[in-house]
């Protein structure tokens, strides 16, 4: 099962986003391996993004949760690990 | 002495069991922020099935019951869900129990859909003829719906393996040859698994003792207190003893006991076997349900109706963890009592998934016509309960959240995940 150690959402990083946009940046370690996650909510919903070596894998789904599921399956990252690794998200 | 069941109580709990499961759903959907379209597909049964039939009594009268089938969700795969016969069975506690059950299967991950039935009917006023032709007689009825593919009914309150024999019995007849995994749950000679019966009961016990451990109690000593003793509250019961854990009160429909010292399950299951109730068994002082919701003991077992703790008697709980071995026994308004105070709740879902799960492994074994031994059957039971609790206290710890949203919050993003991937049809 893929472990995720830590995950550490950092305000300093904050993405520039469009008005009525705002954007989020974890930093989470995978089996040791460090993904960077991009998450992005605009009006309908959010984004989710990271970055694999076949380019950048994406999620989007009106919940922050599964849109970071499909993100992040690519790095064989379980529902329950993605699920954990956002913590819990505040409006 | 003896308790008259409190009739309004249950009907009370019941029609309030929807409720329940609907407040539980959009708490979670608003966790997870499921959009609009996800949360009312959800947030309803996908088919529903209502059956009046008619069944000649022994005595020469025909008599009307009435039948419900319900399918909450089938994105994960064929319906499964347990048949009950209970005199206040009705279509709002089928649906509840069939959302429940689509959570549950998703938690602990076995592919199946959640689906539950019932006949409002009371067993026990029924000969076993009457019973054999009420059982045949539904099962004809939900021809066409229940199938080794489709839908594959359990026991459940007021129904047994005997019951499961029947309705297999019925299918097979009508389809010409026999067709062992249309139901789960039947004896072991006819295709059943290995510690089916006390499956739901195991889990219970394993759940528990997991949610003890994270509290530095450990099940060998603890106190015990069980309300219900059919056949979850009994095999509960029993396998906690042989854990070590000390039985010190046990009700059931007709009444309660308790002993400080120590209950023996296994004379109480004689003395049930003999008057119908354990009421007023040798070595034992009676007890009555808020008394024992109320005793401070390690653990309570909950393995009765929905709707067994409340806002209204939250505040007498002094168990430190409650084992919800029924479904919905403590109420969504209950529930930030108890935690506010420190008491652990297993959820439902978590705790009495034992039964769905060895479930899936009978249906599995008859696919394939082979059969593992009982070591095989609890060994398997444990790993997946075992994972099922470690996700859940992971979701827990790193959102802050209960146990209970964490449960949910799983089981709903693997049916929603499940349902986005299929897509819509057409």
């Amino acid at each position: 099962m893929t472990d995720i150690d830590t995950w550490a959402p950092d305000a300093a990083t904050a993405l520039e986003a469009p008005r009525g946009w705002s954007a989020r940046r974890l930093q989470i370690a995978v089996d040791g391996e460090s993904i960077r996650l991009r998450l992005v909510r605009f009006p309908r919903g959010w984004v989710a993004s990271a970055d694999s070596v076949e380019g950048p894998t994406l999620g989007v789904d009106r919940s922050p949760y599964l849109a970071a599921r499909q993100a992040l399956e690519p790095f064989g990252v379980g529902l329950v690990d993605a699920l954990s690794a956002l913590g819990r998200l505040e409006d | 002495m003896t308790l008259t069941p409190d009739r309004p109580r249950i009907a009370r709990a019941k029609q309030d069991a929807l409720a329940s499961a609907l407040a539980q759903f959009d708490r979670v959907a608003d966790h997870l922020a499921l959009d609009s379209d996800l949360r009312a597909l959800l947030r309803v049964p996908k088919r529903e099935f209502t059956v009046n039939f008619p069944v000649a009594m022994d005595d020469g009268h025909t008599e009307v019951f009435t039948g419900y089938r319900v399918q909450h969700n089938l994105s994960r795969g064929p319906a499964k869900g347990g048949l009950r016969f209970h005199p206040s069975t009705d279509l709002d506690e089928v649906r509840a129990l069939a959302m429940w059950m689509t959570w549950k299967c998703a938690l602990v991950d076995v592919p199946f859909g959640g689906a539950k039935g019932g006949v409002t009917v009371d067993p026990r006023a029924l000969t076993p003829n009457e019973l054999q032709r009420v059982t045949r007689r539904f099962a004809t009825e939900l021809q066409g719906l229940i199938g080794p593919e489709t839908d594959i009914p359990a026991p459940d309150m007021g129904t047994n393996a005997q019951t499961m024999a029947w309705i297999m019995d019925t299918v097979s007849m009508h389809a010409g040859y026999t067709v062992p995994g249309v139901v789960t749950g039947k004896p072991v000679s006819l295709g059943g698994s290995e510690a089916r019966a006390d499956a739901t009961g195991l889990g219970v016990m394993m759940t528990a003792e997991r949610a003890l451990g994270e509290l530095g109690i450990g099940l060998d000593g603890a106190t015990v207190a069980v309300q219900g003793f059919g056949n979850v509250g009994e095999a509960a019961a029993r396998l906690i003893q042989e854990r070590g854990g000390r039985l010190v009160a046990i009700t059931d429909v007709g009444g309660g006991v308790a002993n400080p010292h120590g209950l023996d399950p296994t004379a109480l299951k004689a003395h049930l076997a003999r008057t119908g109730s354990i009421a007023d068994a040798p070595d034992t002082t009676p007890i009555d349900n808020a008394t024992l919701l109320a005793m401070d003991v390690d653990l309570l077992v909950l393995a009765a109706l929905e709707g067994q703790i409340t806002a209204s008697n939250a505040d007498a709980v002094r168990a430190r963890v409650v084992a919800e071995g029924a479904n919905g026994p403590v109420t969504p308004d209950a529930d930030p009592l108890l935690a506010d105070r420190g008491i652990v709740t297993v959820p439902d879902i978590l705790c009495n998934a034992g039964g769905v799960i060895v479930s899936y492994f009978e249906w599995v074994q008859n696919l394939q016509s082979i059969s593992w031994p009982r070591e095989q059957v609890i060994d398997r039971l444990r790993g997946v309960l075992d994972r099922a609790y470690d996700e859940v206290a992971r979701l827990r710890d790193a959102d802050g959240i209960d146990a209970r949203l964490a449960a949910h919050a799983i089981a709903v993003a693997r049916v929603a995940e499940a349902q986005r991937i299929r897509g819509r049809y057409p």
